[in-house]
């Protein structure tokens, strides 16, 4: 497997363990910053490979590394597996894949409260995406025909996961009730 | 002539006679009326441990142990106001004292005659010490024999409780086993027809090429092999617990994310519109539990509060955890129970009578209750006919640390 290189942009060193990371994630004080952090991954998926759980029934999500204001996943995706719409409310999110590829959907709800496409995007090995505030309804999905592996950076911890029922639009709500005050 | 005695020379008889008293096996003692010693043969010497002369003159008593020399006094002063052949002590035990003081056990046979008025009593003495031992030895045999026969009939009497009490599971489990049967034949049929219609369809619709019934048909395939496969695996999981207790295998779980993979998975369980709200409250998500059997319990709760709800009505999953104890709260605004169900809602097999119509095995819920027993937790619910069902776990952490 090719190892990754960091978006050249950020023009620091590129991050090459889980151990330096979360060390530079814990030492993050403006919101902003994890982006940059997480351009700068460069984590071989041969480092992250003996971590991942794969399902065959269903992608796998794992908490990596966790503190009260930020929270690691580490998502695997056999091919064809993908995740409900859903979004993350309040939440800010990057998404890296570290191996494979996912697509990106994104929808916005129509006025009856029916879901819309929006758009489509292909998110190939080591590409950032950054997902945040509200309607940032998704769903990702690998679409084969290898494995697919994402770095997923919360911050905060999911307090709130919010499904949509493809076939109307209505939805299901995960999180902590206090979390939208935050 | 004395009875026994034949036409012997009364010289030699003389001798016979002290040969007698003289080589008897027994002590021979001969008291008067006062009790004192006024003759012995030396067996009774050997006996008490003197020698020749010191006995004589000296009280019967004295050769008996210090506690009873009062009350034997008493016995004999009666024995000469009424004197007869007679063992003595009868149903007593009788001792007598050495001259070194130590004790033995005694038999002693009493006689008596009288010389020139005077009153004499004579005495057998026998030392028992050995027949005693074998007594003592055939009781204790005995005991010990009474004692093993006991433990073994104790043994036997569980083995044949035990062997009742496996016999009676048995077959309340093959009682179950045919219910199940009876009940899987029936639940079986409608989705088996179900799916064959639905193949026909397809065959039908390729012909056409009509693509969108296709896979309609295709997705109630899935839905209804789905059905089936709850079905075998509620009978499967009851099949294991009901025939012996299986082990807990706790874990750490970050109980946000395990809900959230949980509410990913049975996504495709809910029917349209049906939304399952999940929140966690408080800041502590780790806790250390049983995985599967975790699993299988909310798994069944979400998938009866779907099952039991109408299309669009939502159903709620809320989380806590609070000094190390798992809360898990389940709840619909679906049909909800019939009050007089309730007691009987975990008892396999059980269904209520407003969901005859709906599939369902009627061990979901019982198997919810072991899985929770066997997790040390509590379970128990609210619920009101037409409003809805509310389910309650409490799960303690498990202590056992993986």
């Amino acid at each position: 497997m090719m190892p990754l290189i960091a978006d050249e942009r950020s023009g620091a060193a590129p991050i090459a363990t889980l151990e330096e990371l979360a060390r530079i994630l814990d030492g993050v004080l403006l919101p902003e910053a994890y982006g940059t952090a997480m351009q700068r991954v460069a984590i071989s998926p041969a480092v992250l490979e003996p971590l991942c759980l794969w399902n065959p029934r269903q992608y796998s999500r794992q908490c990596l590394h966790r503190t009260h204001s930020h929270e690691l996943l580490l998502i695997c995706y056999e091919p064809g597996q993908r995740t409900s719409i859903h979004d993350y409310d309040s939440q800010s999110a990057w998404i890296k894949p570290v191996l494979g590829q996912v697509v990106e959907e994104r929808f916005g709800l129509a006025p009856d409260g029916s879901l819309v496409r929006q758009g489509m995007q292909v998110l190939s090995t080591g590409k950032l995406e950054h997902l945040g505030g509200e309607g940032t309804i998704h769903r990702h999905s690998n679409p084969g025909p290898g494995r697919a592996i994402t770095l997923n950076l919360y911050a905060r911890p999911i307090r709130r996961w919010r499904v949509y029922d493809e076939r109307t639009g209505s939805s299901s709500l995960s999180g902590t009730p206090d979390a939208a005050s935050e | 002539m004395a009875h026994g005695e034949s036409n012997v020379d009364p010289v030699q008889l003389d001798r016979v006679r002290e040969l007698l008293f003289s080589t008897a096996a027994e002590g021979l003692v001969l008291v008067d009326r006062t009790g004192a010693i006024r003759m012995h043969n030396p067996r009774l010497l050997e006996l008490f441990g003197y020698r020749e002369g010191e006995l004589l003159g000296r009280s019967i008593e004295e050769l008996l142990p210090h506690h009873i020399r009062q009350a034997h006094a008493a016995y004999r002063e009666g024995y000469n106001a009424m004197p007869a052949k007679r063992h003595m002590g009868h149903g007593r035990e009788l001792f007598g004292l050495r001259k070194d003081g130590t004790v033995f056990p005694v038999e002693v046979g009493l006689n008596h005659f009288t010389v020139d008025h005077e009153l004499y009593v004579m005495g057998l003495v026998t030392d028992i010490t050995e027949r005693k031992k074998a007594e003592e030895a055939l009781q204790r045999n005995n005991a010990e024999l009474e004692k093993r026969v006991e433990e073994r009939t104790a043994e036997l009497a569980l083995g044949a409780k035990a062997v009742e009490v496996a016999f009676q599971r048995e077959k309340e489990l093959n009682a179950l086993k045919s219910r199940f049967v009876s009940m899987a034949s029936h639940e079986f049929r409608t989705p088996l027809s179900t799916i064959m219609g639905s193949a026909d369809l397809i065959a039908r619709h390729a012909e056409t090429g009509d693509r969108e019934r296709i896979l309609k048909h295709v997705q109630r395939i899935r839905t209804k092999v789905r059905d089936l496969t709850s079905i075998l695996n509620d009978f499967l999981s009851f099949e294991r617990i009901s025939e012996g207790e299986p082990a807990t295998q706790a874990e750490p779980i970050d109980i946000v994310h395990f809900c959230i993979g949980l509410a990913e998975e049975l996504r495709g369980t809910a029917k349209p519109g049906q939304a399952l709200e999940y929140d966690h409250g408080g800041e502590e998500r780790a806790i250390t539990v049983d995985r599967t059997m975790l699993l299988n319990a909310i798994t069944n709760l979400v998938t009866n509060a779907f099952k039991y709800s109408p299309e669009g009505s939502p159903v709620t999953l809320h989380t806590s955890i609070t000094n190390s104890v798992l809360d898990i709260t389940v709840a619909d605004r679906g049909m909800g129970i019939p009050t007089e169900d309730q007691p009987h809602l975990f008892t396999p097999f059980f269904r209520a009578q407003n969901v005859l119509t709906i599939q369902g095995t009627g061990l979901g819920l019982h198997l919810v209750k072991r899985y929770v027993d066997l997790m040390g937790g509590q379970i128990d619910f609210t619920s009101m006919p037409g409003q809805g069902s509310t389910f309650h776990m409490r799960i303690p952490e498990n202590s056992q640390r993986p």
